[in-house]
């Protein structure tokens, strides 16, 4: 705005100084009136407080006077005049009030607006007192102003230095390092084998169903040359089991891992190998995507028929409703997830395997046309999905193996009415082979460079496992339909394959040809799988008779023990020690050692 | 017909936002008279005396915060007995039966006397008048029919949220009731 926009008129000043003078008149004659007015009101509350006209004592007084004279005219007129005088007073109090009160308004009114606009025509805009030392001041706070900034990018820097310094990265430092750890997160790598037990390790212990191989046969092994669970001569030691489970016992280093299970519980159980002391157990619950009700799964099968498995650091258990669950040799928690409910009329039954930090879960249920089966590697470690493949068969009860045949390493699995073979490293469908019948519960074997399946009360097959897609019509190096078993699993010590049918019918193959070359009824029923311990064949029936014959081209018995519970379970051998899981205990045979020592 | 179809001029944008608020102020102000009729139609409260329990103690004369009272004296003509010796009207035992102000019980001379026919006299409240303070209520129905009552008159009641009169009653008299019933009117002797 212009300067002499602002500046204001010699005579609008002067009528501007004139309505400013009026207005203060009118403000000072507002007040006046303001305050006369509000005094009268008051002198005349207080009057007519103090001396109400309708309670006059005077006129008390001339009544009291006119009952003693009612005669006296004179006094009724005295009255009379006094009562008009006295209601009027009184009346002209109220109308007094009442527009008293009015002008009061009024003049208040009167007062705030003409003191409003008075002190509006003499407002004053502020006006800030000259500064003198104004330059001096910006300079020190132009100063200021730069020792604050550089003290801001001072404390920046060093903050940015500290976080450098001490913050590490959790990505690994050099690039092939980090491409690893990328193909690991995109479920392209494996897991880390760094940390895992050497090949030998594995075969020194019995990490899974049927030991290291899944075929239970050990080479160096003294058995107790005699066993009496009386008095306990060749028992080391007989714990009580808390949970009820037909899975088999593992054992890693001095440790024996079970799981047992019913309706509502699941839980793992750690026994100290030498002792048989409960070392550790763990209820397996809260389980994600575990299901919400309880399952109905038939008392044959149980809730924990599968066998444990480890991988040398962690244990892994599977129950019958679908829980899996992982936990370290000292009981920690890793990880437990579900991967369903398996759709299994017989109630599941089928065990984990691990190979090289891989958790191997067969995972068959339903009917073959649903298409819900599927082969799943998860990384040991984290439960992580490495790959899984679809099955084209239905609820089997087969565990399966992981056999360097034919130069690479193949998961062998049985199902339906086929042997299918997968590569353990990407799960590539190798080979299959059709021949199976029934409900597949015995689990295949390898050795002698053959794999060994069993058809449920049908045929024993040997198929030599380095062919490509359907190998049914090439691949089959003999077969035999003689005592062939519905549950339990061959063992083969390389030269002789031995199978133990529930009917208690033992049989010895040849492994070249197939031919049988004995069978001996052991007359009793048989549900455990066999094993095989230098040169023993080690079978324990399922009222717990533990037979030990020759494991030779001709049938010898070489002792009998009574081991006085039932057995579902097959036993597993390490270091000159057979842990056998009877239907209540848990059984060590051989030496009373201080230690177990398991050879590295 | 295509036509006149033809000629009809498409509705711009302008028209049609023109139309929608003039729709939209309509449904409002249909919308606030109907909630301003539910609201008048809705049953307040008013402060009343009721007559069977008030005592004619005088306060509702000097407790209000008017200073003329809104408690007047009302009459039911239909229950008055049009006595010549009103003892409403008269102070006992008066010097004579007339007008004159040493016989008169109301101090402000708000009740009328008119000669009916002998020996009837009718009685009538000057509401300008009163104050309300109960003297001629007292008489009224010490000694006569009881047409004479208090009543709040809602024309000058400030309806206060607690009526000072009511904190004061020694008759609990005063309560709360339908503004559409404002008064409790006698209609029989009260003795």
């Amino acid at each position: 705005m212009p300067a002499a926009a602002r500046t204001t008129s010699p005579a609008s000043a002067a009528s501007t100084a004139v309505l400013h003078r009026a207005l203060v008149n009118v403000v000072v004659m507002a007040s006046l009136f303001c305050v006369i007015v509000g005094s009268a009101f008051l002198i005349r509350y207080w009057r007519a407080k103090a001396e109400d006209p309708l309670k006059s004592p005077q006129a008390i007084a001339l009544k009291d006077r006119l009952r003693n004279e009612p005669r006296n005219e004179q006094l009724k007129q005295q009255i009379r005049e006094l009562d008009l005088a006295l209601r009027r007073q009184y009346f002209r109090h109220l109308a007094f009030s009442h527009t008293g009160g009015w002008l009061l308004v009024g003049g208040l009114a009167v007062l705030i607006l003409s003191g409003r606009q008075a002190a509006r025509l003499r407002a004053q805009p502020p006006l800030p007192a000259l500064k003198t030392d104004a330059e001096k001041r910006a300079a020190r706070t132009a100063a200021l102003a730069r020792w604050a900034v550089a003290g801001v990018a001072l404390a920046t820097g060093a903050g940015f230095l500290a976080l450098s310094l001490s913050a590490k990265s959790t990505l690994p430092d050099r690039p092939q390092d980090l491409a690893k750890s990328l193909a690991k997160l995109s479920g392209e790598g494996g897991p880390d084998l760094a940390d895992l037990p050497k090949p030998a390790e594995f075969r020194a212990n019995w990490p899974r169903f049927l030991g290291p191989d899944g075929n239970a046969c050990v080479t160096n092994f003294t058995l107790p040359t005699e066993i009496n669970l009386t008095n306990g001569t060749g028992v080391a030691w007989k714990t009580a089991v808390p949970l009820l489970g037909f899975g088999s016992p593992i054992v890693w280093s001095n440790q024996v891992f079970l799981s047992g299970a019913t309706m509502t519980n699941r839980a793992v159980f750690c026994f100290d190998a030498a002792t048989g002391a409960l070392v550790w157990q763990r209820p397996v619950t809260n389980v994600p995507g575990s299901p919400a009700q309880p399952l109905e799964i038939p008392d044959s099968t149980g809730y924990a028929a599968p066998t444990m498995a480890t991988d040398g650091r962690r244990v892994f258990a599977w129950f019958g409703n679908g829980d899996l669950a992982a936990f370290t040799l000292a009981g920690a928690p890793v990880w437990a997830k579900s991967l369903g409910v398996p759709k299994n009329m017989y109630g599941h039954a089928t065990s984990l395997a691990c190979w090289q930090g891989r958790l191997i879960v067969q995972f068959d249920q339903g009917e073959p046309e649903e298409g819900k089966s599927r082969l799943y590697a998860l990384d040991s470690a984290s439960g992580r999905v490495l790959w899984q493949k679809s099955r084209p068969v239905g609820a089997s009860w087969a565990t399966p193996i992981v056999a360097d045949a034919a130069g690479k390493p193949q998961i062998i699995t049985l199902g339906g009415k086929w042997v299918i073979a997968y590569a353990a490293k990407d799960g590539t469908e190798l080979w299959r082979f059709q021949g199976l019948n029934g409900e597949v519960t015995p689990s295949p074997i390898f050795a002698a460079g053959l794999v060994f399946v069993i058809s449920p009360s049908d045929q024993l097959f040997a198929i030599r496992p380095d062919g490509f897609g359907d190998v049914t019509k090439t691949h089959q190096a003999w077969a035999s339909d003689e005592n062939v078993p519905d549950i339990t699993s061959p063992v083969s010590d390389g030269e002789l394959v031995f199978t133990a049918a529930s009917s208690g019918l033992a049989t010895c193959f040849d492994t070249k040809d197939g031919k049988k070359l004995w069978e001996q009824d052991l007359e009793s029923e048989i549900n455990a799988s066999p094993v095989l311990a230098a040169g023993r064949l080690i079978v324990i029936t399922k009222k717990g008779t533990l037979i030990v014959a020759a494991a030779a081209r001709e049938f010898k018995l070489i002792a009998k023990a009574e081991l006085r519970e039932n057995v579902l379970a097959s036993p597993a051998l390490v270091a000159n020690h057979l842990f056998v899981r009877t239907t209540k205990s848990l059984i060590c045979l051989g030496a009373k050692a201080g230690t177990l020592e398991v050879k590295r | 017909m295509a036509a006149g179809l033809s000629q009809e001029e498409p509705v711009n944008r302008r028209q049609f936002l023109r139309g929608g608020l003039r729709v939209a102020a309509m449904t409002g102000v249909g919308a606030l008279v109907g909630a301003l009729a539910g609201r008048s139609a809705t049953d307040g409260t008013v402060w009343q005396i009721d007559p069977a329990r008030c005592l004619r103690c005088g306060q509702c004369a000097t407790e209000c915060v008017l200073e003329q009272s809104a408690v007047k004296c009302v009459h039911t003509h239909a229950i008055c007995g049009y006595c010549e010796l009103c003892t409403g009207y008269f102070v006992p035992d008066p010097n004579a039966l007339n007008t004159g102000a040493e016989n008169q019980l109301c101090p402000t001379a708000a009740i009328r006397r008119k000669y009916v026919e002998d020996p009837y006299y009718e009685y009538t409240i000057d509401e300008n008048l009163c104050i309300g303070c109960g003297k001629c209520v007292e008489g009224c129905n010490r000694f006569g029919n009881g047409s004479l009552y208090l009543q709040i008159r809602h024309d000058r009641c400030l309806n206060c949220n607690e009526c000072s009169i009511a904190r004061v009653c020694p008759g609990d008299a005063i309560h709360r009731v339908p503004a559409r019933h404002p008064y409790l009117l006698k209609t029989t002797v009260s003795h």
